[in-house]
C-alpha cells in the first residue's frame, strides 16, 4: 500500500542476487508460530486489507525528437486520463502498480520504482533525441526481477508491457530483444505495442509482442488516444475480471491448452475493439 | 459498442422512454448509466453485445428472469427491458443502489476512494464493520440470498467479490449483476472470476451450475471472515509469478485448502497471509469444519459442498455464540474463558456471563445486555432469522436488574424463584434468575438457565 520511491529501499528487501532468474524462487517465511499476536488482538473486526496479487504494468514510450509537438502532447493527456480510468481494475485482487520507461537518446524512468496506481501522478514528458530502443529492452529487462522492480512478497501476476513508439530504433533493437527474451517475466508478460503515424514499423513491433494481434497503429490524435485507451484498459483487466468461457471442449485443459491464453485473449480483444474504433483515418502527417 | 448520451432517450419494451443523466460505472459487459423513466430514477445496463455470444438468448433469459421476479428482495433484479437499438444493442433498468450500502470489495480493500469533485483527486474513506454481529448477518444474508435463488431453480454463475453490496452497520446484503442468472444448468457463455470458480470450472471439464455457485459460495464466505483467499498458501506463493498454467494447477487440477487437515503444503504464509492466519483461530470449530469440507472434500466432488442452509444454520448458530462485554470486548464466546459448562468469563475485566440452554439444541446461548433471541431459535416451524423474539434488557425501573423482554407475538410460561409459572405476554419481561425455565407458546421448545 505505501508509496515508496526511494530506489535504495526497494533492492534492500530482496538482498540476495540472483543471476538467470527463473520465475519460480520462494521468498516466503513458513507461517510463524500463533504467538506472535497480542493476547487482545483477536478482534475479528480487525483486519487488513486482503492480500493482493501484484500486476505491474510498464509502460515504454518513445520520446525522441520526432514525438514533438502533438504526439507527445496528445500522449502526455490521454495518460493524465488513463490512470484514474484504470485506478480500480484490479478490484479487492490486485494491486496494480505503474512503472514508466521512456528512452530517447538515453533511456530513463519516470519513477525509481513502480508505483502504486491509487498514488501515481503523470509527469509530463518531453521530446528530444534518437530512439534508443535497444537500450531499453535491456534496461526493462534488468528490472523485470525479483530483486528489482517485481520485488512484491505477495503472489504476482506476469506484468503488462506496453510499447509505444513513432519510429525505427536508431540503436541495435534486436540485440536488446534478445537480452529481453531470455526474462521468465517477459516471457508470460502480458505485451502490447502501439504504433504512431507512418514511420513507425508494425512488423518490428509484432517482434517484440510475439504477436501481430498486440500490435495496434494510430495515424491521428484521435486514434493515439482510444489505441492507448484500449490497450492499457484491456491489458490491465485480463486476470481480475470475469471471463467467458471457451467455446470447445469438455475435455481437461492442459499446460499446453492455457500457455499464453492471456496474450491470446488480449489481441482477440483489441482487435476487436479496433475494429469498431476504424472510422478515423486521417493521417497524422496529412491535412495540414 | 453503441454509447449513449447524457439526455438521450431509449425506448423501453414496456412503453415509454428513458432518458439518460449520467454514468455511474463500467464493467466488463458494457456500462451502468444513471436514467429517468416514469419520474423515477433507475440504473440502466447497456450492453457491449460484440462479447455476447448470443445476445438474443441472453435477452431472452433477462425477460424471463423479469417474468418470474427477483426470488426476495435481497437482489437488485432486472425490471424493465430497452427496446433493440438498430444494431442490436440493448439493455435493461434496475433499482439503484441504495446509499447505505458498500460494495464487497471495497470491504475486503478495507477503504474506497471517492473522488473530490473539486480536485478531482481521490480520497480514501475505511470501509470497516461496525460490529461483530453485523458482519455475522451478513453471511446469514448471504447464504439465504442464494438459498432463495437455488430454490427458484436457478444459479448465479459468477459470483463474486463484485456482484455484493453490504451495509456494514447492520449486515443486510444487495446481490447486484443478476443478469447472468439462469436456470440451473443454462449458460450463456459467463465462465466466472479467476479465484471464485470452482476447480472444475477451471480445468475446463463443467459450466456454472448450481454446484458450482456453491463453491463460489464457501469462498465468498471465506473472504467475508477471513480476509484472504482459501488457496493461495506457501504452495502458490512460491511460485512467484501466476502464469495461467500455475493458476491452472493453483485453483484447478491441483488446488489445495490453505488448512486441509491432511495436506499442509499450502499453509497461509507470514507477513502475506495475515490476517488468514489471525482470524482463523478465533473461529469455532463448526465453522472451520464447514470450511474444511467445502474446501477438502467438496474440492472436487461437488456433491458435498456444503448446502446454503447448512451454512445458513450455523451462522445462526454463530450469532447467537457472540458476547458483547460492557468493557467493550465484542467477541465469540469461544474467545472467553468458560469457568464451568453454562459460564463464561471475560479475559479482560472478569466479567461472568450466564448461559441459556435451548430444548431443541445442545449448544447454550450466552446471555449480555442486548443479546437477542430470534424467531427461528425458538420455533422450529420458521427460518425467520430477522425477527427477534426476545432479548436481554435491563429494567428501566429497577436499574441493576437484567431480564429477558419478550419481544415475540407469543405468550411465554415463564417459572419464577416462587417455582410459580406465570405468563408473560408480548412486550413484558421478566427477570433472569438461576432456575429460571421459559416455554416459547405453543411451539415445544423451551429454554432454562
Amino acid at each position: 500500500m505505501s508509496k515508496n520511491k526511494n530506489p535504495k529501499n526497494s533492492s534492500a528487501k530482496q538482498p540476495e542476487a540472483v543471476k538467470e532468474e527463473k520465475v519460480q524462487a520462494a521468498p516466503a517465511a513458513p507461517e510463524a508460530d500463533l504467538d506472535i499476536f497480542d493476547d487482545f488482538d483477536d478482534d475479528p473486526l480487525g483486519a487488513t486489507g486482503v492480500s493482493r496479487k501484484s500486476l505491474v504494468i510498464f509502460f515504454l514510450i518513445d520520446t525522441s525528437g520526432s514525438m514533438k509537438g502533438t504526439k507527445m502532447g496528445e500522449l502526455n493527456t490521454v495518460m493524465e486520463e488513463l490512470i484514474p480510468e484504470i485506478r480500480r481494475v484490479g478490484e479487492a485482487d490486485t494491486e496494480v502498480k505503474i512503472a514508466v520507461l521512456t528512452f530517447s537518446t538515453d533511456v530513463k524512468w519516470m519513477y525509481s520504482e513502480p508505483i502504486n496506481i491509487e498514488e501515481f501522478e503523470w509527469a509530463r514528458l518531453t521530446a528530444q533525441g534518437v530512439t534508443s530502443m535497444g537500450a531499453a529492452f535491456k534496461e526493462l529487462s534488468l528490472r523485470m526481477s525479483r530483486n528489482s522492480f517485481l520485488n512484491s512478497p505477495s503472489l504476482s501476476f506476469a506484468p503488462v508491457i506496453f510499447l509505444m513508439t513513432d519510429g525505427y530504433p536508431s540503436d541495435d533493437y534486436k540485440e536488446g530483444l534478445k537480452t529481453l527474451a531470455s526474462n521468465s517475466w517477459y516471457k508470460f508478460g502480458l505485451k502490447a505495442a502501439l504504433g504512431i503515424g507512418n514511420e513507425a514499423n508494425d512488423d518490428m513491433l509484432a517482434e517484440f509482442t510475439g504477436s501481430k494481434d498486440t500490435v495496434v497503429h494510430a495515424y491521428t490524435g484521435n486514434q493515439l488516444a482510444q489505441m492507448i485507451k484500449i490497450v492499457a484498459v484491456t491489458a490491465s483487466q485480463i486476470g481480475s475480471k470475469s471471463m467467458t468461457l471457451a467455446d470447445q471442449n469438455d475435455e481437461e485443459l492442459s499446460d499446453e491448452d492455457v500457455y499464453a491464453s492471456k496474450q491470446k485473449m488480449l489481441g482477440q480483444q483489441i482487435q476487436e475493439l479496433v475494429a469498431k474504433n476504424d472510422n478515423d483515418d486521417v493521417s497524422f502527417d496529412s491535412g495540414w | 459498442m453503441t454509447e449513449l448520451n447524457i439526455g438521450q432517450e431509449i425506448d423501453i419494451e414496456q412503453g415509454g422512454k428513458a432518458k439518460v443523466t449520467g454514468i455511474l460505472g463500467s464493467g466488463g459487459q458494457g456500462v451502468v448509466y444513471s436514467v429517468e423513466y416514469n419520474s423515477t430514477a433507475w440504473a440502466l445496463k447497456w450492453y457491449d453485445i460484440s462479447k455476447m455470444k448470443e445476445p438474443a438468448e441472453f435477452k431472452a433469459n433477462i425477460k424471463k428472469n423479469i417474468e418470474d421476479g427477483a426470488p426476495s428482495n435481497k437482489f437488485i433484479w432486472p425490471k424493465y427491458l430497452t427496446k433493440n437499438m438498430p444494431d442490436g444493442t440493448f439493455g435493461y433498468l434496475m433499482d439503484i443502489k441504495p446509499e447505505s450500502f458498500d460494495s464487497f470489495v471495497d470491504i475486503l480493500n478495507t477503504y474506497k476512494l471517492k473522488v473530490d469533485p473539486m480536485t478531482g483527486r481521490a480520497i480514501k474513506y475505511n470501509v470497516r464493520f461496525t460490529d461483530l454481529t453485523a458482519m455475522v448477518t451478513a453471511c446469514i444474508n448471504i447464504a439465504n440470498a442464494f438459498r432463495q435463488l437455488h430454490r427458484a431453480g436457478k444459479s448465479y454463475q459468477d459470483l463474486n467479490d463484485g456482484g455484493f453490496f453490504i451495509n456494514v452497520d447492520t449486515g443486510a446484503v444487495l446481490v447486484v449483476d443478476c443478469d447472468n442468472i439462469a436456470p440451473d444448468g443454462a449458460n450463456f457463455g459467463i465462465g466466472g472470476k479467476p479465484g471464485y470458480m470452482a476447480p472444475e470450472i477451471v480445468r475446463g471439464i463443467a459450466k456454472p451450475d448450481v454446484q458450482t455457485d456453491k463453491y463460489s459460495l464457501a469462498v465468498v464466505l471465506f473472504k467475508l471472515l477471513f480476509r484472504g483467499d482459501p488457496m493461495e498458501g506457501e504452495k502458490v506463493v512460491k511460485d512467484v509469478c501466476l502464469t495461467e498454467a500455475a493458476e491452472l494447477r493453483h485453483y484447478g487440477s491441483e488446488a489445495v485448502f490453505v488448512y486441509d487437515p491432511d495436506n499442509d503444503s499450502n499453509r497461509p504464509v507470514r507477513g502475506i497471509h495475515d490476517n488468514v492466519i489471525k482470524f482463523w483461530r478465533l473461529y469455532p470449530d463448526y465453522i472451520k469444519n464447514a470450511f474444511i469440507d467445502s474446501f477438502t472434500k467438496g474440492l472436487n466432488d461437488p456433491n458435498r459442498r456444503l448446502i446454503e442452509n447448512d451454512w445458513q444454520k450455523r451462522f445462526i448458530r454463530l450469532r447467537s455464540e457472540i458476547i458483547a462485554c460492557t468493557c467493550g470486548r465484542k467477541n465469540f464466546a469461544s474467545m472467553f474463558e468458560a469457568v464451568d459448562d453454562a459460564t463464561y468469563k471475560c479475559p479482560k475485566c472478569g466479567m461472568t456471563f450466564a448461559t441459556l440452554k435451548f430444548s431443541n439444541r445442545e449448544q447454550r446461548m450466552p446471555l449480555y445486555i442486548g443479546s437477542k433471541i430470534y424467531v427461528c431459535e425458538i420455533d422450529p416451524k420458521t427460518d425467520d432469522y430477522i425477527s427477534v423474539a426476545g432479548e436481554l434488557v435491563e429494567n428501566k425501573l429497577k436499574p441493576g436488574v437484567l431480564g429477558l423482554k419478550n419481544t415475540s407475538d407469543m405468550m411465554w410460561r415463564v417459572r419464577m424463584p416462587d417455582g410459580v409459572y406465570y405468563d408473560i405476554e408480548p412486550g413484558k419481561g421478566c427477570p433472569i434468575w438461576q432456575g429460571l425455565e421459559i416455554q416459547f407458546g405453543d411451539t415445544n421448545v423451551s429454554a432454562w438457565i
